[in-house]
């Protein structure tokens, strides 16, 4: 089974919520996630590769931009065709209070010159966050367990 | 094989370019209003479409042929798409077609007041007009992506032998 977590984008809160769904966050330092800030990888638009789970689930992120239920439709039906109705995908959509916000510092942050100022402001606004997505991931490991 | 051609609604250029792909549109007329009234979701389509992907039928090839409507996601849903299917190593098994750049500004303009000011009579002429417009450029991308399609199933049998 694989297990993707998607958001408005995939490099920032979708990334730390795959991350402590795996257990492998444990302060809110997140530079030295990989991935973590990386325009490019998110420009490409493919999953991004995170991790296994402890049941050997495969563990991706991905960046949808703004529509991110209309995405989820699509991704899981999508799954649906593709594997004859048996999916063999959990796609998680990540949250947080601040979206819009988020989205116009992820466009801001495609420029070079302003990409570190924006990286260190969407670092403070996801450290207010984390309760949110800590709250997400746990709901969502409830739910997958019985998966 | 799966061939999804998508566009913004998923009720104009992705549904004649899917017309196209199955022949319910002849490739050398430029169709009629009645023609293209006749093909299912031609301008028929409402909110609760976005996203959904919707089957129009199969080709002679045995390719299943779909439709969506995208909103402004633009040629990044492309690359979704495809991940997500070579996340799931069935890649070879999909084709994703961005009608976009052929939508032109009459039907946008049409699409927008038929489709989302619900303003049919006033915008239904306006699109179709501008699908008409758009049909030979239609009819090229729909059979670059028929010589694709080809072209991938025989590479997936061949590396099956």
């Amino acid at each position: 089974m694989n297990i993707l977590f998607i958001g408005t984008t995939g490099i920032h809160h979708t990334l730390i919520a795959a991350h402590l769904f795996l257990d492998h966050l444990n302060e809110q330092d997140y530079d030295d996630l990989e991935f973590w800030g990386d325009w490019a990888k998110e420009e490409l638009g493919s999953p991004l590769f995170v991790g296994h789970d402890e049941m050997g689930n495969k563990v991706y992120v991905l960046g949808v931009g703004w529509d991110v239920l209309m995405a989820q439709k699509s991704i899981e039906q999508l799954d649906k065709l593709l594997n004859n109705d048996l999916p063999d995908l959990i796609v998680k959509p990540v949250f947080i209070k601040r979206e819009r916000v988020l989205l116009f510092l992820h466009r801001l942050g495609r420029r070079k010159k302003l990409n570190q100022l924006v990286q260190s402001l969407i670092t403070n606004l996801l450290k207010w966050e984390f309760i949110t997505i800590q709250k997400q991931v746990e709901r969502f490991r409830e739910g997958v367990r019985f998966v | 094989m799966k061939i999804i051609y998508h566009c913004f609604g998923g009720s104009h250029s992705s549904v004649t370019a899917a017309a196209l792909h199955l022949r319910i549109l002849n490739r050398n007329q430029v169709p009629t209003t009645e023609d293209l009234m006749k093909i299912p979701y031609y301008d028929k389509t409402n909110d609760t479409d976005f996203g959904s992907i919707r089957f129009m039928g199969t080709d002679e090839l045995g390719n299943d042929i779909y439709v969506l409507g995208k909103k402004s996601l633009g040629n990044r849903f492309s690359s979704i798409l495809m991940g997500v299917a070579e996340i799931l190593g069935k890649q070879d098994d999909l084709i994703v077609v961005n009608c976009m750049g052929l939508v032109n500004w009459s039907m946008k303009l049409g699409g927008f007041t038929s489709r989302r000011l619900g303003l049919v009579a006033l915008g239904r002429p306006v699109v179709i007009w501008g699908t008409r417009r758009a049909f030979n450029q239609l009819v090229n991308l729909v059979e670059i992506t028929r010589v694709k399609a080809i072209r991938k199933n025989r590479e997936s049998q061949v590396s099956c032998l």
